[in-house]
C-alpha cells in the first residue's frame, strides 16, 4: 500500500519550478513515472512490462543486475590474466588497502596505470620490475603462453622480459617474506633503474634510510628551460616539508609537547 | 552506480513534502563508511569553511595542503572509533567500465568541487588510509564498485551506512543510511533514510527493477517515458 502518494500534477508542477534542460527533464519524469508505476501494478506486471522492452541477448545480463541488489556476491580471490588465482597474501594486501590498486590492476589486465592520462614514460619505467616479477609468475603457473609476455602502457605494448633484468629480482611466491634490508634495496633498485642512470649516485654519509628519498627526488627533478624556476621552488618546498615531518611533525603522539 | 538527477529527485521533492526525519544517533551502533564518500564529504567541507578565510589559513589553498586535511580526517574518524561499536571503511576497486551503464551527462556524486585552481590532493587517498592505519580501523578494498559491498557488510554487520551517494538508497538494509551532509560529526546523531522512505510500499526487487531500467540503457529513455507514461501515475491520496 502506498501512504500520501505524491501525484503527477504535483510533479509536473515542480519540473517546470526547477526549469531543468531536456535531458534532465526526461530523466527525471523517467524516474518519477516509472516509479509511479511499479508501484501501482506490483513488482510482477512490472518486469513483464519492462522485459518485453528489453532484447533477447540482454535479458540474461538484465535479470543479473536485478539478482545483484538483494544477493550480493562476495569474491575471496582476484584472477590474472591466465585465469591463476592470486596468491592470498597479494589478495589480502589488496583487500586491505596495502597494496595498491595499480599494481592489481597489471595482474588482472595486463595494463600499467590504465586511468592514467599523462604520458611520461619514467613512472611506467618504475614499475616495469613489477612487470617482469609478475608475468614472470603468472606464466609459470599457466600452460597457455600465447600473448602472455605483453604489458600495455598507454596504448602500446612493452615486453618487460626484454626490458629488465632479472637476475636480482625476487620471484612473486616469496616478495612479501624478504628481509627489510633486500625490501630496500629492491625499491631503491625499481628507481635506479627508472633513472637510466649513466653514473651512479654517490652515497657518501647519506643515511641508508634516505636513499630512496632521494632516489625518488633525483628522478623527479627533470629542469628544463621552462620548468626551472618552478621545479626548484617545488624541490624546496619538498625539502623542507621532509625535515618537517621526520624533525618537527608528530601527529598527535606528542600533543602538547614542544618538538 | 550514480544516477543522475537521482538525488535532485529526492532531495528537492520527495523528501521536501514529507517529514520522514527519523533520528538516529551511532553511538555504540556497527558502522559502515563509504571511504570514498567520506574523504571527499571532509574535503568539500574543508573548502567551503575555508572560503571565508584568508588565503594563508586556507588548508585547501594549494594541493599540498595535507597537514589540515589530516587533522580534520583524524579527528573525524576518532569521533566513530571513541563511539562506535565495529567501524569498517570500505572503498571502491578497480573500476570496469560497465557497457550498459547509461551514459550520464554529469557523474551523480552528491559531492561537486567548483572548477577553481585547487584541485583535490592527490595523495588524500594515501593520507587517509595511513589515517586509518593508525587509528586500527578496519579497511577493506573493493574489486569493483564499494557500494554493493558496503551494503553485504551492513547487512552481515546490522550496521549504519555512513556515506553520501544515493545508490544507498537503492537497497534494502536492516538498520539504515545516514547521509554525511545530514550527521552531527561531534554527537553523530543525525537521520537515517530507508529504502522504503523512497520506494513506499516496494520491495527490493522492485526497486532493483526501477534501478537497473533507469540506470543501465537497455531501454532508450524515450521508450521508458512513452510506456510508463503518466496515465498509470496515482492522482489521488490512498492508503
Amino acid at each position: 500500500m502506498v501512504k500520501n502518494a505524491i501525484g503527477k500534477r504535483e510533479f509536473n508542477r515542480w519540473l517546470n519550478e526547477i526549469g531543468s534542460d531536456e535531458d534532465k527533464r526526461q530523466r527525471l519524469i523517467c524516474q518519477f513515472y516509472l516509479l509511479r508505476y511499479i508501484q501501482k501494478v506490483g513488482y510482477d506486471k512490472a518486469y513483464e512490462d519492462v522485459t518485453k522492452l528489453i532484447s533477447s541477448e540482454d535479458q540474461v545480463e538484465f535479470n543479473k543486475i536485478i539478482e545483484g541488489y538483494d544477493i550480493i556476491s562476495t569474491k575471496d580471490s582476484i584472477f590474472t590474466l591466465n585465469h591463476n588465482p592470486i596468491p592470498k597474501f597479494l589478495f589480502n594486501g589488496y583487500v586491505n588497502g596495502k597494496i595498491d590498486r595499480a599494481t592489481i590492476d597489471i595482474v588482472m589486465t595486463r595494463n600499467v596505470l590504465r586511468c592514467w592520462e599523462r604520458t611520461d614514460e619514467t613512472y611506467f619505467n618504475l614499475l616495469l620490475p613489477i612487470c617482469h616479477i609478475i608475468l614472470k609468475w603468472d606464466n609459470s603457473k599457466s600452460m597457455n603462453q600465447l600473448n602472455s609476455s605483453l604489458v600495455t602502457f598507454n596504448g602500446k605494448e612493452y615486453n618487460p622480459f626484454e626490458l629488465v633484468d632479472s637476475d636480482d629480482l625476487p620471484l612473486l611466491d616469496g616478495i612479501h617474506k624478504i628481509d627489510k634490508t633486500y625490501r630496500k634495496k629492491f625499491v631503491l633498485g625499481c628507481v635506479d633503474f627508472a633513472r637510466h642512470p649513466k653514473e651512479p649516485i654517490t652515497w657518501k654519509q647519506i643515511h641508508g634510510d634516505y636513499k630512496f628519498w632521494l632516489s625518488v627526488l633525483k628522478l623527479w627533478y627533470r629542469p628544463n628551460q621552462e620548468n626551472d624556476c618552478k621545479l626548484k621552488t617545488m624541490l624546496v618546498a619538498m625539502i623542507i616539508s621532509f625535515l618537517k615531518h621526520v624533525f618537527l611533525d608528530t601527529y598527535g603522539e606528542t600533543q602538547g609537547m614542544l618538538p | 552506480m550514480g544516477i543522475p538527477y537521482f538525488y535532485t529527485l529526492i532531495d528537492d521533492f520527495f523528501f521536501s513534502k514529507k517529514n520522514l526525519l527519523k533520528p538516529v544517533n551511532l553511538i555504540n551502533q556497527n558502522v559502515i563508511i563509504d571511504g570514498y564518500s567520506f574523504f571527499y564529504f571532509i574535503y568539500a567541507e574543508t573548502r567551503r569553511q575555508d572560503q571565508s578565510k584568508s588565503m594563508a589559513q586556507r588548508v585547501t589553498a594549494t594541493q599540498f595542503g595535507y597537514d589540515g586535511l589530516w587533522e580534520k580526517l583524524l579527528n573525524s574518524l576518532q569521533q566513530f572509533k571513541s563511539r562506535c561499536n565495529e567501524i569498517v571503511v570500505v572503498f571502491d576497486g578497480i573500476g570496469k567500465s560497465d557497457k550498459h551503464r547509461r551514459p550520464d551527462p554529469e557523474r551523480a556524486s552528491s559531492v561537486i568541487f567548483n572548477d577553481d585552481c585547487a584541485g583535490i590532493p592527490s595523495l588524500i587517498r594515501d593520507e587517509f588510509l595511513m589515517i586509518l592505519k593508525e587509528l586500527a580501523i578496519e579497511v577493506f578494498v573493493c574489486i569493483g564498485e564499494a557500494d554493493p559491498m558496503v551494503v553485504h557488510l551492513a547487512r552481515e554487520h546490522n550496521a549504519y551506512i555512513v556515506a553520501l551517494d544515493t545508490d544507498y538508497y537503492l537497497y534494502k538494509i536492516n538498520r539504515g543510511y545516514v547521509p554525511l551532509s545530514d550527521l552531527n560529526s561531534e554527537t553523530l546523531a543525525g537521520p537515517y533514510y530507508e529504502m522504503t522512505d523512497v520506494f513506499q510500499g516496494m520491495t527490493q526487487k522492485g526497486v532493483a527493477l526501477w534501478a537497473t531500467a533507469i540506470g543501465y540503457d537497455f531501454i532508450s529513455l524515450e521508450t521508458l517515458q512513452v510506456n510508463f507514461n503518466c496515465l498509470y501515475v496515482i492522482e489521488i491520496t490512498f492508503v
